[in-house]
């Protein structure tokens, strides 16, 4: 798609950012055709009309990744994260507080921005993760019948909080049924698990493939946030395109680096492109919008509906490690073992301005990993460019640590 | 062998010529927009001083936001880096810790026994504590900020200044002007106010005896009482606190370019 070809003026800005960064992505020595798909993908938004022609169900926005894909694809609806990363969206959103958190800001931007995809679904689904989110429905003043709070039990380690989180899925599964007219197939949840289980594992090589150094950092969020926009099949047939034509792993001098914190979306991928800058190669993270949206396929031995749905539930609330979780040791202890597994040495912890959960995890993130014997640098930001320069300065002088 | 270093900064322009890893001469400049061949005019000034010619220099090595601006540089260098092995060597290759108030940013840089960065903390996106907050101060108060030092000690009693934004802080500025308050209880609680604010960051990391403080705040003796009080434990500040990063860079230039004939022999 062309986005100058929009036809949506007050999307000007919103274009012109989204121009600069697929400029700068093509642009690239590592770009290959194969990549192509993904930057059609994101572009797709800009042009409400092409996003609703691409994806033809009805829509279900999600504002985070909590919700089963699974089983909102089963009952015949195209889901997608509701996008967040857009400075211009983000500047929109002038009543809410200067220091809220800029992903609200921005998602709440596009969602009131008439036609958008987002102010177009037939549910948008809101997870109840940290104090933003719980006041994202009271913001976007939908109807009553077009959004959906899934309430989130933020204790995961017990018996209780997930038997509360399946109950929130089995809500869900309800409101899906009612808005499509239809129940729930077995079938055909047993066909959409397969379908994202084909997805997981073409993530799982790519995991493996950033690991090695085949594909980068960058490229590996936009395929990524991709994924949260696109269909499961089609995004599964390009990064197996992409898959194929990896690079070899270089030797390189290069320090690994965990990327840990708030999550980055397109069209603001300053901070990846900032540690690369520095000298750094991103070969793991933990962000929601990255590698947290691929925890694996669902495990289960029971294949009835409810089998199904529990195996769904457990993988997208026990799994998950936001800091938004009051029980979170498991966080660390992922990080750490990955780290170890992979000869990472330092870990870059990326805080936005207003994104409370990660900036209080990080005081003691940051104790554990210099116990460990890793270096450690937290960056705190926004979507702005202004302290680009800044930043690099740090990265660099981290990068020197190695 | 005779080796440069240049810090462009945000607030000012510094250059350091440096011999076997001692300072021969520095002088600094402005970098305002009057000032734009700062770069060149010092290090002209420079080689006049030291009667040299530019082929007598051996290597130039520039540091700071501007690095790449200084078109006879041979190489750049962090200036994080340039400012522990600058403190490192001035110091008697004793500091373990330096904190450095720039123009724009407060950097507290721990240190390894040789002198190479083993961790470091920065302000972040906010001019609370650095250098741009004393320039607001010296505005509102029309007092040159090199007297902020004298008339911050000769204070009885600093006045408690809330705001270490310096938005803020301007205001709040303006209304004790305004009740009448004498301007050196005010001077003497900013620098109070600011050394607070660098000693909060400072303890961010863990700090050993051996702490330096440089950047051009370093030379108010106010701001330097202030910060042993707020750190509890004294700090020291080296001669020339302001070229510092200037004279690490010479430095490293001095040595990368021992480094590479080591490697060629």
């Amino acid at each position: 798609m062309n986005i100058a070809s929009c036809k949506h003026e007050s999307y000007a800005p919103l274009r012109s950012e989204y121009d600069e960064e697929l400029t700068l992505l093509r642009q690239r020595d590592d770009f290959s055709e194969e990549f192509e798909y993904f930057l059609q993908v994101l572009a797709a938004g800009i042009d409400p009309d092409e996003f609703k022609s691409k994806y033809t169900k009805q829509l279900v926005g999600l504002a985070c990744v909590q919700a089963p894909f699974e089983l909102i694809d089963a009952l015949g609806f195209h889901s997608f994260r509701m996008r967040c990363g857009s400075l211009s969206m983000h500047e929109t959103a002038t009543h809410l507080p200067s220091l809220a958190c800029p992903v609200i800001k921005s998602c709440l931007g596009h969602s009131c921005a008439a036609g958008s995809p987002e102010n177009s679904c037939a549910l948008t689904v809101v997870p109840t993760t940290c104090d933003w989110t719980v006041k994202l429905p009271e913001l976007l003043r939908k109807a009553e019948d077009k959004i959906h709070i899934m309430d989130l039990p933020h204790l995961k380690q017990n018996e209780r909080g997930r038997k509360r989180w399946l109950e929130e899925v089995y809500e869900l599964k309800k409101v899906l049924e009612q808005k499509s007219g239809k129940k729930l197939s077995r079938r055909e949840l047993m066909n959409s698990i397969g379908k994202y289980a084909d997805a997981w594992d073409a993530w799982g090589r790519l995991v493996e493939a950033r690991r090695q150094r085949k594909i980068s950092g960058v490229w590996f969020l936009v395929l990524a946030n991709a994924f949260l926009q696109d269909d499961a099949k089609s995004w599964t047939e390009g990064a197996n395109a992409v898959l194929s034509a990896c690079r070899q792993p270089v030797a390189t001098t290069r320090p690994a680096i965990f990327l840990a914190g708030s999550p980055i979306s397109f069209p603001n991928l300053k901070i990846m492109r900032l540690i690369e800058d520095a000298g750094m190669d991103i070969v793991a993270d933990e962000l929601c919008t990255s590698e947290r949206v691929f925890v694996g396929a669902p495990v289960y031995d029971d294949t009835s509906e409810y089998g199904l749905l529990k195996s769904l539930s457990e993988k997208y609330h026990l799994a998950c490690t936001c800091p938004t979780f009051a029980d979170n040791e498991r966080r660390i202890r992922n990080v750490l073992a990955t780290m170890r597994d992979h000869n990472i040495t330092g870990v870059v912890y990326h805080v936005l301005k207003g994104c409370h959960p990660y900036d209080i995890e990080c005081a003691g993130f940051e104790k554990a990993i210099k116990k460990a014997g890793f270096h450690f640098t937290k960056i705190e930001t926004d979507f702005s460019s202004e302290d680009e320069k800044q930043i690099l300065v740090r990265l660099e002088a981290f990068k020197e640590l190695f | 062998m005779i080796t440069v270093g240049i810090d462009i900064g945000t607030a000012a322009v510094k250059i350091a010529f440096a011999g076997d890893h001692e300072l021969l001469w520095c002088k600094k400049l402005p970098s305002t927009y009057m000032n734009p061949d700062a770069c060149d005019k010092l290090f002209n000034e420079g080689l006049d001083e030291l009667k040299l010619n530019k082929s007598d220099i051996a290597g130039i090595m520039a540091t700071g936001y501007g690095a790449k601006l200084f078109k006879y540089a041979d190489t750049t260098v962090n200036e994080i880096s340039a400012n522990a092995m600058g403190a490192w060597l001035l110091s008697g290759k004793t500091a373990r810790t330096i904190i450095n108030v720039g123009g724009q940013d407060v950097k507290v840089i721990s240190m390894s026994p040789s002198g190479k960065v083993a961790d470091f903390k920065m302000n972040d996106k906010c001019a609370a504590g650095t250098g741009r907050f004393f320039e607001m101060a010296e505005r509102i108060l029309n007092i040159p900020m090199r007297e902020f030092s004298d008339l911050g000690l000769a204070s009885q009693s600093p006045l408690h200044i809330n705001n270490t934004c310096a938005v803020f802080a301007e205001t709040e500025l303006v209304s004790l002007i305004s009740q009448g308050k004498d301007k050196n209880d005010i001077i003497a609680g900013l620098n109070r106010s600011i050394a607070n604010r660098i000693a909060s960051l400072a303890k961010e990391m863990e700090l050993d005896d051996d702490i330096y403080f440089d950047g051009g705040p370093a030379v108010n003796q106010c701001l330097l009482a202030h910060l042993n009080r707020a750190l509890a434990r004294p700090v020291k500040v080296l001669e020339q606190p302001q070229f510092t990063v200037a004279f690490g860079a010479a430095s490293m230039c001095r040595s990368n370019i021992e480094k590479t004939a080591g490697a060629m022999l």
